[in-house]
């Protein structure tokens, strides 16, 4: 189990690594000179561009620049935005909480929500299932900005249940605010999952030691607990970890339609201005965060099914 | 399952529909008329809390060096202080200038008025305005407002509250150019000792307006609070808060103005003005503004470096299809690219409105004589390209307009969606214009003044005579009139210059969009003309 780990781990760091020199290559090549943009004004003079290149090193050649970011980054120090003239850690401090907080919540909705919806089309008679399947298709069918929408004019405008936008203050709050983007994040990704419950739920069921476990007489649920969703969690595991992962990089859709100040709201401005050095350290915060929770759910399911550590293995 | 989805996917882009545009059935024609009023009704009473958006997002810095632009315009005059204030008429008047007084074409004097105080307390003085204007003129800060400052020799303090310009050549636009951003006066002490953290969220400001600057959440909102040791009594705010909250999505926008949520904003989203004109949460105000849309040739060589066929583009394209589709019905054809509010406040405007009235109208499209135009100039390639900023819905119809305006007389135009630091590029790397030869751009003048636009497309060598435009008669005409104190003279000069270069369409003026303001029906007192953007506009904002 620890030699899982250790793999696990060494390629994690290996993601990251060529990850970085992507994002950072990716921007290099980008077309347009970010001086331009960052002089401002209609008529920049030569001699502030020239200061604007000195300054940021984008007169230096790429290894040279890539080199000086990537020291910053691991002295913990991904350096000051272009446009805002704030360190990235700050920018980035004052709005972690929020995003991780909407993550969370979507999460939690899209996990409780998508593993029940999915167990009771299961188990259920042939019309729930049918009623689930059609509810959870248009769910899938609505983008998050569509659902935004709607959620919008429902919910803030015609009820008055929820706040239009903002992130909101004190915990309370900003779950008040976030529930209408948390929703929005949720319908695509519980659909998603709830197929995939009952369709491993549906596999065990039809499996011979449920079909013992029946004819010993054991109460239904202690057979749907014991000897289904046991053996059928694994892979809702896996796939609930690459629907949180990617929660990540979708909340951006998300906080630009409520006007929520997380992380994803600050890469879509940063990249509209061009401001490169805050788009890179959160390009590669979230490919991070990325690998880091597949990894962690690499070794959930491991831990639950010691054979998928040994399997690595060999 | 299938049909299913599907109906249920029509269904909600359905509601979608309704829920952003608020039914299309109205067309244009069953649109309520449009009224231009400068102001709205003057409060009466304080209000303790105002929320406005800024539909252009959160503004980058507060700094007046780094402001030019809506959000920061929006939110930094009320708090950085010019010398001369812009009305509701596009006049100015004095502001912590009692007087400045352009004395021969190379000098100008700024008298200060005295007792003006900073937020501290601390009195305004010649030397924080040397400070204060100087800085623009520094390459190292790379000012937004360098190129206001790029004709003067010297800034000189001369009294105790006397400071003199000195020109290397003559420039009449500097004087109203003082009445926006690049007059705005920061306390020299604070600022120098602030660095480049001035007027950021951590590095805070220190000027002598009516609000100051109490809370900037990084992402969040920018708070104001009412300064209650303002210098001049008559001007105090009525509102005790402003926040500034930052919403890009329209559609959002909309919901929460409706919702009253926020109390207004500037800038309210075309696509809304009739969901907003029904709403009985607030009212829609339009005002003049010096905001256009033009279509730009950007080619030295090429079809589009020939007059007639900039011509035949502009006779093809129906301006008031234009505004019908685009604007929504808020705004006019303009006859040119100087709009004429930009001299109304002028000693001189009879003069102006003459020569403008004086220019041939090209607001209905005729196809005929632009067919005529394409045939004689012989283009060598039919094939052109129009660059827009990607990501701009307004530019995105405009260009596809001019691209069906274009293929009716025989000439075939791209679009092309450039990133926004491309597109940037274009206004000062030559190289980054190849292959292009046309841009479509809005732009809006913060200032008054018919000379903000003229010299820079006119004179040769200047930074947007990018056809190498080239007119004896209107370069003597030109520099006549940026030399000439006398604003009758002036006045003149310029018109008899712009009979000349307004036909050669160096801009293809498409159209003057109205400034559109909301307010909820708890506030009122908002200038509804555009001069907003060079005024302590949020000082009137109180209850009705």
């Amino acid at each position: 189990m620890t030699g899982f780990v250790v793999r696990k781990l060494a390629g994690v760091v290996t993601t990251v690594a060529v990850a970085s020199l992507v994002i950072f290559g990716a921007l290099y090549l980008a077309p347009g000179d970010p001086a331009g943009l960052l002089a401002g004004g209609n008529q920049p003079s030569p001699a502030a561009l020239a200061e604007i290149r000195a300054r940021y090193h984008l007169d230096e050649p790429f290894p040279a620049q890539y080199w000086s970011w990537l020291s910053g980054l691991l002295s913990g120090d991904p350096g000051t935005s272009m446009v805002l003239k704030e360190p990235v850690t700050a920018l980035i401090g004052a709005r972690l909480g929020t995003t991780v907080l909407l993550v969370a919540y979507a999460a939690l909705l899209i996990l409780i929500l998508g593993v029940a919806f999915g167990v009771v089309a299961a188990v259920g008679g042939r019309r729930v299932d049918l009623a689930l399947t059609v509810i959870t298709t248009v769910l899938m069918a609505a983008p998050a900005f569509v659902a935004a929408i709607l959620l919008i004019w429902l919910f803030a405008t015609t009820l008055s249940w929820f706040p239009v936008y903002g992130s909101g203050t004190g915990f309370t709050d900003r779950l008040h605010h976030l529930t209408l983007p948390a929703l929005a994040l949720t319908g695509g990704y519980l659909a998603y999952v709830s197929r995939i419950t009952r369709a491993e739920v549906r596999a065990e069921l039809a499996a011979d030691h449920v079909a013992a476990a029946r004819i010993r007489g054991l109460p239904r649920w202690t057979v749907l607990r014991r000897h289904v969703l046991r053996n059928a969690a694994p892979p809702i595991v896996a796939v609930s970890g690459v629907t949180v992962a990617g929660l990540f990089a979708a909340t951006a859709v998300a906080e630009q339609a409520f006007g929520v100040a997380g992380l994803g709201s600050l890469l879509v401005q940063s990249a509209a201005r061009q401001d490169v050095i805050v788009v890179q350290a959160l390009s590669l915060l979230l490919v991070t965060v990325f690998v880091v929770v597949n990894m962690l759910v690499d070794v959930l399911n491991a831990a639950l099914d010691p054979r998928l550590a040994r399997e690595g293995a060999a | 399952m299938k049909l299913i989805s599907g109906t249920a996917t029509t269904l909600l882009l359905g509601l979608t529909l309704t829920a952003c545009s608020g039914g299309q059935g109205a067309g244009p024609a069953a649109a309520p008329a449009i009224t231009l009023v400068e102001t709205t009704p003057a409060a009466t009473g304080d209000v303790a809390e105002v929320t406005w958006a800024l539909p252009a997002g959160e503004p980058a810095s507060l700094d007046p060096a780094r402001t030019g632009d809506y959000s920061a315009n929006t939110v930094g005059t009320n708090l950085c202080e010019s010398l001369l204030r812009l009305e509701t008429d596009y006049s100015t008047s004095p502001g912590l200038a009692s007087g400045i007084v352009q004395k021969d074409p190379l000098t100008v004097v700024i008298t200060l008025r005295d007792g003006v105080t900073f937020w501290d307390g601390s009195p305004l003085t010649a030397d924080d305005v040397v400070y204060s204007l100087s800085r623009h003129m520094d390459p190292k800060l790379a000012s937004y407002a360098a190129h206001v400052y790029a004709n003067v020799a010297a800034i000189e303090k001369t009294g105790d509250l006397e400071v003199t310009v000195e020109f290397k050549t003559p420039d009449m636009q500097f004087v109203p150019d003082l009445a926006g951003v690049p007059g705005a006066i920061v306390q020299k002490a604070f600022t120098s000792k602030a660095g480049p953290a001035f007027g950021t969220a951590t590095g805070g400001l220190m000027c002598t307006g009516p609000f100051r600057l109490a809370g900037w959440q990084s992402g969040q909102k920018i708070t104001l609070t009412r300064n209650d040791t303002y210098w001049d009594s008559a001007g105090k705010a009525k509102a005790a808060a402003f926040d500034f909250v930052f919403l890009t999505d329209s559609s959002t926008l909309t919901s929460a103005l409706l919702a009253g949520e926020v109390d207004g904003v500037y800038g309210a989203p075309v696509g809304s003005i009739a969901a907003l004109q029904r709403s009985d949460a607030g009212r829609l105000y339009f005002g003049p503004s010096t905001e256009t849309f033009s279509l730009g040739a950007v080619a030295a060589d090429g079809p589009a470096a020939d007059p007639r066929i900039r011509q035949a583009l502009d006779l093809a394209i129906d301006k008031t299809a234009f505004v019908a589709g685009v604007l929504k019905g808020a705004g006019e054809p303009l006859k040119t690219f100087t709009p004429p509010l930009s001299w109304r406040g002028s000693p001189a405007r009879s003069v102006y409105d003459a020569g403008y009235a004086a220019l041939p109208d090209t607001s209905k499209a005729d196809l005929d004589a632009a067919k005529k135009l394409v045939t004689e100039a012989a283009p060598s390639r039919t094939a052109l390209v129009i660059a827009i900023p990607a990501g701009d819905q307004s530019l995105l119809q405009t260009a596809t307009i001019a691209q069906a305006a274009a293929r009716q007389i025989g000439l075939d135009l791209a679009v092309r969606q450039l990133q926004p630091a491309e597109f940037a590029g274009l206004f000062y790397d030559p190289g980054l214009r190849q292959g292009i030869d046309f841009i479509a751009t809005t732009g809006y003048l913060e200032v008054p003044g018919a000379l903000y636009y003229a010299p820079g497309f006119v004179l040769e060598g200047a930074a947007f005579n990018w056809t190498n435009y080239r007119d004896p008669g209107v370069t003597a005409n030109i520099v006549g009139a940026v030399s000439e104190t006398d604003p009758a003279k002036s006045a003149e000069r310029f018109v008899a210059a712009q009979a000349v270069f307004a036909p050669a369409r160096l801009q293809i003026t498409l159209a003057g969009s109205y400034n559109r303001l909301f307010l909820n029906k708890r506030i009122t007192g908002a200038p509804a003309s555009f001069s907003y953007i060079s005024s302590a506009w949020a000082a009137r904002v109180g209850a009705p």
